[in-house]
């Protein structure tokens, strides 16, 4: 995969994060569930602003930017908290996979973002009861659990 | 500590055809299924653990250079160091000891992915406050996991960079639901450092 190519996925991905997002966040009440809501709202605010840094650095290359889809499918029961937040969490360890694969086919201060935005998401997976896992964004399946932590 | 297997990363969502079903079955938001659109990605590098520096490639399909192992070598040495003090703040206040387990296998399964386990020297047990030495070990996990973070940009291999950048990752998990305080020590004491231990 060339950079390009892996920047062109990642950003057809910050595109599906921003739309899904943003329906999640419709989806939850605020009222009921302020702290998901807040959550949804800065994970929104987070991939919107990915989305429009990598379209500057696409646009920079020379290249046309993926455009966003007029939708997309999201799992689960939308009408629950419990539904939100794990479409909300499937949506990040997605997101944390596309990095790694950016992470593995650029180079220099391209990779250096991916990186960062890796471990961002990583870390936004625990907002929305993910576990630490041992190798984030990998196809490597261990999971780390400590005390008191289910899987 | 008990590692278990979890469900593969899903990938991210998967685009509905531009027609006029998808749109509204996507402002409905009901009954919708996430399935995933594949990056497309070879992520055979990483799959199954260990990675040895010799297997790797570089973008474009380079192997890795003699740097690279020179780069995993200095990941291994501050892994070890790390974990040494993770052990040894284990021994010195039995309060840590379920505390930093997790953070020790962490070091455990990365020393394993870089293909060398870890070897530690048994610790000296010392009195010590639990609070200072917890702040301490928090430190030196960060500096470690900048560390990772700059080995993953440093390296030419690819696949390399994104194990460094996953393990990088992981420590960022693991710190975020590290305790401030140690167990006990005063109440009210919150889990991780930036209201992320939910667990």
């Amino acid at each position: 995969m060339t950079p390009r190519e892996a920047l062109q996925d990642a950003l057809a991905a910050e595109h599906a994060a921003v739309w899904v997002h943003g329906l999640l966040g419709a989806q939850t009440s605020r009222p009921a569930d302020p702290a998901l809501a807040a959550r949804l709202d800065e994970a929104y605010t987070a991939h919107r602003d990915r989305r429009d840094r990598l379209t500057g650095l696409l646009v920079a290359d020379g290249a046309e930017p993926v455009a966003a889809l007029p939708a997309y499918e999201v799992p689960g029961d939308l009408a629950t908290a419990a539904g939100v937040t794990g479409a909300a969490l499937a949506l990040e360890r997605g997101c944390a996979a596309v990095w790694a694969t950016v992470v593995e086919s650029t180079a220099g201060e391209r990779r250096r973002l991916a990186v960062e935005v890796l471990t961002e998401t990583a870390v936004r997976v625990l907002d929305f009861r993910g576990t630490p896992e041992m190798f984030p964004g990998t196809s490597s399946t261990r999971t780390a659990v400590g005390p008191g932590q289910e899987p | 500590m008990t590692p278990t297997t979890a469900p593969l990363p899903a990938p991210p969502p998967a685009p509905v055809p531009a027609t006029r079903r998808g749109l509204l079955l996507g402002g409905a938001g009901l009954g919708l299924l996430l399935v995933g659109c594949s990056s497309g990605a070879d992520t055979s590098a990483t799959r199954g653990g260990s990675l040895s520096p010799a297997s790797t490639a570089a973008p474009g399909g380079a192997q890795e250079t003699t740097d690279d192992a020179d780069r995993v070598g200095e990941a291994r040495e501050a892994l070890a160091a790390a974990a040494t003090l993770v052990m040894a703040a284990q021994r010195s206040v039995p309060a840590l000891r379920d505390v930093l387990a997790p953070l020790l296998a962490l070091h455990e399964a990365h020393a394993e992915a870089l293909g060398q386990p870890l070897d530690l020297p048994r610790a000296a047990r010392r009195a010590a406050p639990a609070d200072p030495l917890l702040a301490l070990v928090r430190d030196r996990e960060e500096q470690l996991r900048v560390r990772l973070a700059d080995l993953s940009v440093a390296v030419d291999s690819g696949a390399l960079a994104r194990l460094l950048a996953s393990m990088s990752a992981g420590l960022a998990q693991r710190l975020a639901v590290l305790p401030t305080t140690a167990p006990g020590a005063s109440p009210g004491a919150g889990r991780g450092s930036g209201g992320r231990g939910r667990s």
